[in-house]
Formats: C-alpha cells, structure tokens, sequence
C-alpha cells in the first residue's frame, strides 16, 4: 500500500478506514468519531498514492477461474477478489478488509469497461458491486458505467476501477489509468503523443482522489492487437490473474510488463507496439502512482504455473 | 439493324447491367453486396468522414488518419447459426496510405484478395487502389472464412484499378528481408511505432513523410533497415546529421558503424533518402547492408 505525501500516512488510513468499519456496526456517534479524525487528519479524500515512495500490488490468479470454453467461474473469481483485498490490507477477514476502502458514508460508483472483444465481465461486476454493498453503501445506488462516467460516476465520492488488461493501438497499453478517459467531454484530445497524458485526467476534479481501489484484470489477456479494433483472437490467452492496487500506475506497469513477457515467450522476440510512454509519466509528470517496477512491492496469491513476473 | 432497334436493345442491355449490379452490389448500387454466401447485410452501410471516425473505431482510428483517411464505409452482415461478420472499407488520399496501411501490421499468408491481401485468425486485411478493405468474423468458423473471403473478393474488384506500390520500397535488398516484415509509414508517428527507435523523431522527418523498415534475418534477430525521403539531398543530410547526434556516440564518425545493445549500426545518406541499418551481427555486415540500400535507392532515385 502506498504511502501518499500529499495524504495521510498508511497508519492514520488504517486507523481512520477502522473508525469507519466499526461505525457501520456501532452506531452514529463511532461514525462521528471516525470523521471528526478524518478531518483532523486532512483527510476528506482518500490517501493518493501520488509520487509515493513505494506501491503495493496484489496478484492473484486461479487456474480455474477461466474454464477450456472462456467461461468465467463467478465463485472462483470472488475468491480471488476476496483473498486479494485481504493481501492488500494485510489482514485475513475479507469483511474487514473490504471495510477499509469503502463506508457507509460513500457515494460509491464502479468504472468498467465495455469494449466490445474484451469487456469486464459482468461476473466481476456483480461481485465487486456486492462486495461494496457489503460495506454498507445501499446495493441499488452503486452505479456501474463505462460510457457515462463523466455524468453518472460525477456524484461519487468513492470509485473502484475495474478493466481488462489488453495491448491498445494508440497507447500501447489498455489499462486502469487509460480507462479513465471516459471521464472527459473529448477524450480524442488525450491522443496526442501516444495518449502520453493520460495521467492528467486522474488530476481532474470529476476523480480526483476518489478511487479507492484499482482492478486490472488479467483472466484473458490481450498481449498483441491487430486491425481497426486493435483486437485478434489468437493473441488472447487464459492468465486467470488480477491486479489488485490503490496504485493504479502500478498495476499498468505490471501489466504492461505481462503483456511484454508474453509477446516474448509466443513470437520469440517483442514485436513492435506503441509505446505505453503514458504509464511512465503518469508517475513522473502527473505524480499519480509509481511506475518504477524497483518501487512496487508485488505479492503474489495463488496458481504459480506460467506467472511470467518475476 | 433499324435505329429503333438498336436503342431497344441498348434499353434492354443497360437494364440487364443495371439488374446485375442491384443483385451482386446491393442496392442502389453499393459497393458491399447485399446477399453472398448465405450472409445479408445487416442494416444500412454506415459512413464516416475524418472528424466522426472515432465514433466508430474506438482507438484505433488514430492509425487511418495518418495514413491519409479520406472516408471509412461499415457494412454488417448476419446469417443464421453464423457468427456476424463487419466489413470495414477505408478510403484513403492516395494508394500509398492504402499500401501503408496494409503493410502495418501484415503477417499473414496472401489470401488472393485484391492487389494484396492476407487472412488469419478471422480477419481478413486487403488493399486495392486507394481502399484499405478490413473484414472481422466475430469468431472464425469454416463458413464464416469462406464468406471473408468472397465478400473480400466481391468488393475488391468494384474499387478500381491496382494502385502503385510506392517506389521507396524497391530500395530494400530482397535478400534475407524476413516475409511480410516491410512496414510503409506516412509520418513519424506510425514510424515509431513500427521501430521503437524511432522515438522523438531523431530524424528530424515533418508531419507528414514518407519512410520504411523492413527486418531481416531469422525470427529473434534485430537486424533491420529503415529508409525514409526526404524533399531534397540537403534535408536528408540534415536528417543524418540530427540522428547520429541523437543516436550515436559523439566520438563516433559519421561513416563507421557503431556498436549498441542490439548489434551494430550505420546510417548514411544517398540524395533524398536517408539510410539507417541496425542489429547487424558485425560492423561489416552493417557496411554491406548499406552498400546494398545504397545501390538500390539510387536506382530508385533515377
């Protein structure tokens, strides 16, 4: 977990996230309590892991997560969600955990993805919408959106962003900082340079420091794309992984990293790609996370075979 | 033959060629036919012009446009049973944006569809002209490759005569090129994506130019050629000059070859074409590759 200079330090989050968790289960006054430190602690949104020292990466995968025909195994996958949450706020109760990154106080909202070859599948959806739900945020008013962020996602003071990790015509990578390009009017004008500012939009005050939690999926990785849609089914392959951050610069440098190692190991050598310069300088430009794989502590979860990272 | 008779038959000629052309073209004369293999077409033709191209192409269009997108056509077709197959038809400023296109990312085998074309994985990817064809199954069936093909074939002979494959091509030794490796490029943008080294534009190339790289030896080496034209002798020189202070120790000379972390490289310039090979094994195989492109490009710049 990151450690944001602009936030609060990782013990005031835990603390303040335990206020919060405990209350949901024990009334207003606990709840008052918790805010009153979050105020105290400057702390109206969540910690930023913007420029952070180091970052923390969950990786889970499960072998049975994805079955021979692509069908994905909801119960295998929340699992994974499960366990990986529980990593990532290092204790061993999935509620808890939860607990930590969403409140009963949160206007929560989920951005997907819907492209059309390669989509979060609703499973996921279903599963994170629960989870969240769990944490005392009414199921109904937790609003899962791709195309409408910018006006259904607006009123959100707490986002969890979940996508696909794909290879990306224009900006090398497809990932969950790239994804929030829905959250402007014009998103063609984040195309310049290879989408190099991409990281710019994390800085906009539509998001800024509400994203709680960071989703790259890598159930079926896309690690080349062909053609106008970038998309072609032999270069899709069953990983069964996700990344799991509130860095979501960290788990675009991993995946991008996978996507790299695998390009490898099918064609025998990295085919040319556009660059991903995007996730670079959303850690050196815009200071939203860190790129650097030297700074991401990555903790893996689950079936080892063909990891690929190291 | 009466005059009346002749203009009968000219009526009945012109209705026949009208009838042919509403049954294989579709109606109103479009280019996609509306029926071929057993898949019709799904709703009408769809088009879309350089300012719209993103509402149909997420991502992706950013390639089109620098190679000359003048107009995309989208055609759907459905069957049965079948997966639905989307027939895209990209008409650019010129062939050599057509060319280029399809040179991007070719890899696979010639499936005989217009001046050049291949097929794989349940995309089929041609040029014709000045029409860059792309069609997608959305899962690949024997049917569904079958009906690719034909309505590939069926289109590419309504878009006109071949077009000219550019002349800068002809500049790259044959020998030891790895097949359907050679990536044509219309600006430094898609130049850099095709040879990472390519970043920031070290040659200095405008926004709108005309270069190539074709890779050569087994798969896994990373000897490659790259040519790009320049208006005039001047501005290539320019060119090198801009890429051995960007590229090349400063201690180098300009015409020896330089060693780095993929092998040795050389660059020189030959009136308007600028010369670049890298990941040879050895400073002499650099020299002799350059020989060869040198050759070669003065005869295309004759």
């Amino acid at each position: 977990m990151s450690e944001g200079k602009n936030g609060v330090s990782r013990r005031e989050f835990i603390q303040i996230a335990a206020l919060a968790t405990a209350g949901a289960a024990l009334g207003p006054s606990v709840l008052d309590a918790a805010e009153e430190h979050a105020r105290s602690a400057k702390a109206k949104t969540f910690p930023q892991p913007a420029n952070s020292a180091r970052a923390r990466v969950v990786l889970v995968r499960d072998k049975a997560a994805v079955d021979a025909s692509g069908a994905f195994n909801a119960t295998v996958l929340a699992r994974m969600l499960d366990e990986a949450i529980c990593a990532l706020a290092a204790t061993d109760k999935p509620a808890e955990a939860w607990g930590r990154f969403f409140g009963p106080k949160d206007v929560a909202g989920i951005k997907t993805n819907v492209w059309n070859f390669l989509a979060t599948p609703p499973e996921v959806e279903d599963i994170l919408k629960k989870r969240i739900a769990s944490c005392g945020i009414p199921l109904g008013s937790i609003k899962v959106t791709d195309r409408a962020a910018r006006t259904d996602l607006a009123a959100c003071t707490a986002l969890l962003n979940v996508r696909p990790v794909r290879t990306h015509h224009w900006a090398g990578v497809g990932g969950c900082i790239k994804n929030y390009i829905m959250f402007v009017e014009d998103p063609s004008a984040f195309h310049p340079d290879s989408c190099a500012d991409l990281g710019a939009i994390w800085n906009l005050p539509l998001v800024k420091g509400k994203t709680r939690l960071n989703v790259l999926l890598a159930l079926t990785p896309q690690f080349y794309g062909r053609g106008p849609h970038s998309f072609d089914p032999r270069y899709v392959w069953a990983y069964g992984g996700m990344f799991v951050s509130m860095d979501p610069v960290a788990v675009d440098a991993l995946g991008a990293e996978l996507l790299r190692l695998k390009r490898i190991e099918s064609f025998g050598e990295d085919r040319p790609v556009t660059s991903w310069k995007h996730i670079g300088l959303a850690d050196t430009r815009h200071g939203i996370g860190v790129s650097d794989p030297k700074r991401i502590d990555l903790v893996k979860i689950g079936w080892r075979e063909k990891m690929l990272l190291a | 033959m009466r005059p009346s008779a002749m203009v009968l038959l000219l009526v009945l000629f012109l209705s026949e060629l009208q009838l042919s052309a509403q049954e294989a073209g579709g109606a109103g004369g479009s280019l996609f036919p509306a029926v071929l293999s057993g898949w019709k077409t799904d709703g009408a033709t769809r088009s879309f012009g350089r300012k719209n191209v993103y509402d149909e192409l997420d991502g992706g269009a950013e390639v089109y446009l620098e190679y000359g997108l003048v107009s995309l056509k989208v055609q759907k077709y459905s069957k049965p049973g079948e997966p639905p197959i989307t027939f895209e038809l990209f008409e650019m400023d010129g062939a050599a944006g057509a060319y280029g296109a399809f040179t991007f990312e070719q890899q696979d085998e010639e499936a005989g569809v217009g001046q050049g074309s291949e097929y794989g994985g349940g995309l089929l990817r041609f040029w014709q002209g000045r029409f860059f064809g792309f069609l997608q199954a959305e899962r690949e069936t024997a049917a569904s490759r079958e009906a690719l093909l034909a309505l590939g074939k069926a289109v590419a002979l309504r878009l006109g005569p071949p077009g000219k494959v550019p002349t800068l091509v002809r500049a790259f030794p044959t020998e030891g090129r790895r097949p359907r490796s050679l990536r044509y490029v219309r600006s430094p943008l898609l130049l850099q994506i095709v040879d990472p080294k390519m970043e920031g534009n070290p040659l200095g190339l405008p926004a709108k130019c005309e270069a190539a790289c074709a890779r050569y030896g087994p798969r896994g080496s990373p000897e490659r050629i790259l040519i790009a034209r320049f208006s005039d002798a001047d501005a290539a020189q320019r060119g090198l000059t801009g890429f051995q202070t960007a590229c090349f120790p400063k201690e180098a000379k300009s015409a020896e070859a330089i060693k780095d972390e993929s092998g040795y490289s050389a660059a020189t310039s030959v009136g308007p074409f600028l010369v670049v090979v890298s990941g040879a094994r050895d400073a002499l195989a650099a020299q002799k590759r350059l020989e060869e492109v040198l050759h070669l490009a003065e005869e295309v710049g004759r």
